[in-house]
């Protein structure tokens, strides 16, 4: 009967056949791209800079960085006009996932020549920061201008609204953004939420 | 005080108070109060025993109360029965029934269940047991209520006492239906296996399992509510065995594979991520070899292996995973008082796209190292010196992400000692320094870097002095610095700027006190102290800039404490504890927080 046990152990191993080698690594492809500007992101504000700064740089690594694994976009006026228009499910899941693959796809459009993406985010009079020791709510006025040149001549988007980013602290960790929600100025008007779901892959 | 008497306290004490977590016949009750909320927690446990009856009666209740900011009471009761009766050798009848309110502010959950189940026993080496029962549940919201309710019945079977060539087998199959209005639905298990263990202590067990399970529900979505029938099936093998190769040899091999399926059909044109067909599957093997010479030397070795795979079908999620690792462990008793115990652990994850390459691809490596050295050096002192080293390297392979590749490492070293003064007096010193430095792969930026190094030491001593057997005091001090700060890539080498440091002192004096054998009595204080300091860089006349230390906040807690355990007799006990801590700080508030405990246990 141990001949059969040992034997079933060597068969283990035979089916198996499965092995990895557990002190080997991949080799990963150096970082593409400009370093981008980058702040220690120590507080809530620090966040946003990060973001503001990976948008005009289009530095997906950056902008990556600034978003919590359970990060979280929502766009309620878009989706709800979108959702009449037949085309809901484009605002559905946006998880961290998403938000980074259309990014990606917004900045390799806007890298391209004759294209310019501009950001620019002030803080909202209207509504504080709420800063606490772990958890923070950060309100941004947003102007984001999309620019598109070609031999017809130049084609200008302006997008404006308020940008809603709740953010969290781990112990000893760095700040991320767990929720971002956009307003549009205007109802029915350009926003970046529904700027974002135009380039959603 | 007679029994009557004790038993009206303790249910007049069930009035303020009431927890319980153990299952023996008895009533308990727990009360505690922490600042502003409120918690009662109480359980009633009884059971029957005849010859042909037993029965269990359970009852639980649950309250809370948050008085600040504003008031909120979450309340919870159940209460269930359980019967089982001989109505012949071979048939029994159970029947159970149990009733639920689950309340927080003005939403109520009532839910009932009932079931009555007669498990037969004479088909030889069948076993089975049909049951019927009904289930119900209301939702009282301020928006309305509804009523969720359906019959249920099923099947359970098992073949008994069978074996082949020796190996007993354990073959089981059950079927069940909840025909309920809006949430329906129905499961099928089987599984057949094995286990025999020899005398030698070599053992082979193996089963193979199958789960089909089918239910429709109600998705919420911002499209509104669909409806989605969801299909689930699972089939799992698992295998383990124990096998002595010779006297010293012992060879242990256990594997595994799941799979589970998920399928969806729903009323939604375009179905949501989640109510898309997707799978998960995980195969896994592990081998492991150890000596032992005579309790002297102790070896082992071991590798283990898994994949996982999940499939959204076509989601950016989809990955599959390959792990492998080694495992080598030893301990040496050198002499009589000296030991020497090592281990370490190396192994790499790689997570790879299941539909092509992606920019989650990534490696990471896990090393453990660890190294521990006692000695007794006398029957009145003895030490042990730890050392360990730790390091995780997360690779990404796509250019997009490898930005973040970065090494997590942490170095520790680490002393314990115990002193017995003289027989009354004994004490142990403990002392820890750790070092965590987190690097990035591609970060040598000297002034935005994301590098980082956060440093920890700790001083702890604990002294015992025993007067009598019943007065001990317990008396301490505690002493950790730890700072945190950029690590900077300079001339070819890391330099470090810490961004802050913080302090913290710990005493504390505690008495356990026992005037007589049915009492016990603790009375702490704790004095705590903690100061944080900033760096900040200041330009300076020379134009270099100086780096100057600011404190950044200083806080002091005390705390006095006082328990008492009160025995009854072997049955019942009382315990109440209090805790008022003072919290202070420039340019805060004085915080004065209270902790109320009090537990009542009567055993039947």
């Amino acid at each position: 009967m141990k001949r059969l046990m040992i034997s079933s152990v060597l068969i283990v191993f035979a089916a198996g056949g499965c092995f990895k080698n557990p002190v080997s690594t991949r080799t990963g492809q150096p970082p593409a791209g400009i370093v981008g500007t980058w702040e220690t992101p120590a507080s809530p504000e620090a966040v946003i800079r990060n973001l503001l700064f990976s948008y005009n740089e289009m530095f997906i690594q950056n902008f990556q960085s600034c978003l919590a694994e359970d990060f979280y976009f929502s766009s309620p006026e878009d989706s709800i006009r979108a959702e009449a228009q037949g085309s809901g499910y484009l605002y559905y899941d946006w998880g961290k996932a998403v938000e980074i693959s259309t990014a990606q796809n917004i900045f390799s459009t806007f890298s391209a020549p004759g294209r310019k993406l501009d950001l620019i985010m002030a803080e909202s009079f209207e509504n504080p920061d709420s800063l606490g020791d772990t958890l923070a709510v950060v309100y941004r006025q947003y102007i984001l201008r999309s620019i598109v040149v070609d031999s017809l001549g130049a084609d200008t988007t302006t997008m404006s609204g308020l940008a809603t980013f709740r953010l969290s602290q781990a112990m000893l960790s760095f700040w991320t953004i767990n929720s971002w929600r956009d307003i549009p100025d205007r109802p029915a008007g350009p926003s970046w939420g529904n700027f974002k779901a135009m380039y959603r892959r | 005080m007679s029994q009557l008497n004790k038993i009206t306290i303790l249910l007049i004490m069930a009035v303020y108070s009431p927890v319980l977590s153990q299952t023996l016949d008895g009533l308990y009750f727990v009360f505690s109060r922490n600042n502003n909320t409120y918690n009662w927690e109480s359980r009633y446990n009884r059971r029957l025993e005849t010859k042909r009856f037993s029965a269990g009666i359970a009852l639980d209740g649950y309250s809370i109360l948050i008085k600040k900011p504003g008031k909120r009471w979450q309340e919870n009761l159940t209460a269930g029965f359980e019967g089982r009766y001989k109505l012949l050798d071979d048939l029994h009848i159970s029947p159970s029934i149990s009733h639920s309110r689950a309340a927080l502010q003005d939403r109520l959950i009532y839910s009932s269940d009932f079931k009555i189940s007669a498990a037969y026993s004479g088909l030889g080496f069948i076993r089975a047991e049909p049951f019927i029962g009904n289930l119900w549940r209301k939702n009282i919201e301020p928006s309305g209520e509804r009523i969720n309710r359906g019959p249920s019945f099923g099947l359970q079977t098992d073949l008994r006492k069978i074996a082949v060539k020796g190996y007993p087998l354990r073959v089981s199959g059950s079927y069940s239906s909840f025909a309920i209005d809006k949430i329906p639905y129905s499961q099928f298990r089987a599984a057949i296996g094995s286990e025999r263990i020899w005398e030698n202590g070599d053992t082979l067990q193996w089963n193979f399992e199958n789960f089909d399970g089918v239910k429709k529900y109600y998705s919420g979505s911002q499209a509104g509510e669909n409806l989605v029938r969801q299909v689930k099936v699972e089939r799992g093998a698992r295998w383990l065995s124990r096998t002595a190769a010779g006297k010293l040899l012992v060879i242990r091999a256990a594997a595994g594979a799941v799979r589970s399926n998920y399928y969806y059909d729903s009323s939604n044109p375009k179905p949501l991520l989640s109510e898309s067909d997707n799978f998960s599957e995980s195969y896994n093997y592990s081998v492991q070899i150890e000596k032992n010479w005579r309790n002297k030397i102790f070896a082992q070795a071991a590798y283990r292996w898994r994949s996982d795979k999940q499939d959204f079908l076509g989601n950016l999620l989809d990955l599959w995973s390959e792990l492998g690792e080694v495992l080598f462990k030893a301990g040496v008793s050198v002499t009589s008082k000296d030991s020497v115990g090592f281990d370490c652990v190396f192994g790499v994850t790689s997570f790879y796209g299941l539909h092509g390459p992606t920019i989650n691809e990534r490696d990471q490596r896990t090393t453990i190292m660890n190294i521990r050295f006692k000695r007794i050096f006398n029957r009145h002192f003895w030490g042990e010196i730890r050392t360990g080293y730790s390091l995780f390297h997360q690779l990404y392979i796509n250019s997009i992400s490898s930005g973040n590749n970065n090494r997590n490492e942490t170095y520790l070293l680490g002393s314990r000692f115990g002193w017995n003064v003289f027989r009354p007096v004994r004490l142990i010193e403990d002392f820890e320094i750790q070092a965590n430095y987190i690097s990035y792969d591609y970060d040598r930026l000297t002034i935005n870097t994301r590098n980082r190094i956060f440093r920890r030491a700790s001083w702890n001593t604990g002294i015992e002095i025993r007067f009598s057997q019943s007065l001990i005091i317990k008396p301490g001090y505690l002493y950790r610095y730890e700072d945190y700060g950029k690590l900077f890539w300079t001339e070819n080498n890391w330099q470090q700027a810490t961004g802050w440091d913080r302090r913290y002192h710990r005493i504390e004096a505690k008495m356990e006190y026992i005037p007589v054998p049915w009492l016990k009595i603790e009375p702490q204080y704790i004095w705590e102290s903690k100061s944080d300091y900033n760096y900040v860089f200041a330009p300076s006349d020379s134009g270099h800039g100086d780096i100057l230390r600011q404190t950044a906040g200083r806080d002091l807690k005390q705390t006095a404490a006082l328990a008492a355990f009160w025995r009854i007799d072997a049955e019942q006990d009382l315990t109440v504890s209090y805790n008022r801590r003072v919290w202070t700080a420039p340019g805060r508030n004085r915080e004065i927080g209270d902790f109320l405990n009090v537990a009542v246990r009567y055993i039947f």
